[in-house]
């Protein structure tokens, strides 16, 4: 019974997910437009973001490291909801062997 | 550039400069879809701290081991990683429940109950907004049951516009309650 709660639960996000993804920009702004507190947040995670990478030299030996892994990957993709656009993202991470359930966590251990 | 170097460039994807200049360049609307994907992905795993989720996908975006398919939209891309970070949280979290005292008794193969108990108050919440709205009360049942828009729509006899307009106050009471969760 509580695995039921979870996978209803991802159900819905799933679906709010592919509709915020796909909706164009005019009714993003009208339906979720950003307190200012949440826009002072976005703009922080994504400058600390872009402060954390690694610079482009090591990013590409990692990049390396990853392209030599065993390829492999089973994807279970949400029957409902979801967006066309989330599925297609899906797949291509498929293609690049990302896993369902996030492999990479050795190699991205970043923090020297 | 050696070998190593040109490895992570695959046909189609994004340089890790082009990666930048994307992130650094998105829209403010672009900004808020990213915000409250990283509010839902943050909600399944019953964690208020969506920034740091974002910033790490960000981080390992950059880091090259993901390459960015042009053709995908960069939110996209980004909400792939971020589900991917949050997977693996969510696995890191599920081997630190302490195994049963008992070693006769297997452990559950349910999710860890804190998570469980984070779906089954946010369903609640919900379904108590909703309470008295049908088409909503059956858009979700269609979701939970895994139907795709003609489903339920056949199903429900609900026309485009209907199922429409009640994905949109579904979307605006998942959005509400996303943003709930971060103020409590």
């Amino acid at each position: 019974m509580p695995k039921r709660h979870e996978e209803e639960l991802e159900m819905v996000l799933a679906a709010f997910d592919g509709d915020v993804i796909e909706m164009d920009e005019a009714a993003v702004r009208a339906e979720f437009s950003a307190a200012d507190a949440d826009k002072a947040a976005i703009d922080h995670a994504i400058l600390g973001g872009l402060e954390r990478a690694p610079k482009a030299s090591r990013a590409s030996e990692l990049g390396a490291r990853k392209a030599r892994r065993p390829q492999v990957s089973s994807r279970r993709v949400s029957r409902g909801g979801g967006g066309h656009q989330e599925r297609e993202i899906r797949s291509s991470f498929s293609e690049t062997g990302d896993t369902d359930n996030g492999d990479l966590s050795e190699d991205d251990n970043f923090e020297d | 550039m050696g070998r190593l170097a040109r490895a992570d460039v695959r046909p189609g994807s994004a340089t890790q400069q082009e990666l930048r200049a994307a992130i650094e360049g998105l829209s403010p609307t672009d900004k808020i879809r990213l915000e409250k994907l990283a509010k839902s992905r943050s909600a399944r795993l019953g964690a208020s701290n969506w920034e740091e989720l974002l910033q790490e996908a960000i981080v390992r975006a950059l880091a090259g081991g993901r390459p960015w398919p042009k053709r995908i939209p960069l939110v996209a891309f980004l909400a792939e990683v971020m589900r991917s970070i949050a997977s693996d949280w969510a696995r890191q979290s599920a081997r630190a429940v302490p195994l049963p005292a008992d070693e006769n008794e297997l452990p559950a193969d349910d999710p860890s109950p804190d998570r469980s108990a984070v779906a089954r108050v946010l369903l609640g919440k919900l379904e108590a907004e909703f309470a008295e709205d049908a088409e909503v009360r059956a858009l979700l049942n269609g979701l939970y049951a895994g139907e795709t828009a003609p489903e339920t729509m056949k199903r429900t006899g609900l026309a485009l516009a209907q199922y429409d307009a009640a994905r949109k106050r579904l979307r605006r009471g998942v959005n509400k309650l996303l943003d709930l969760r971060e103020m409590n």
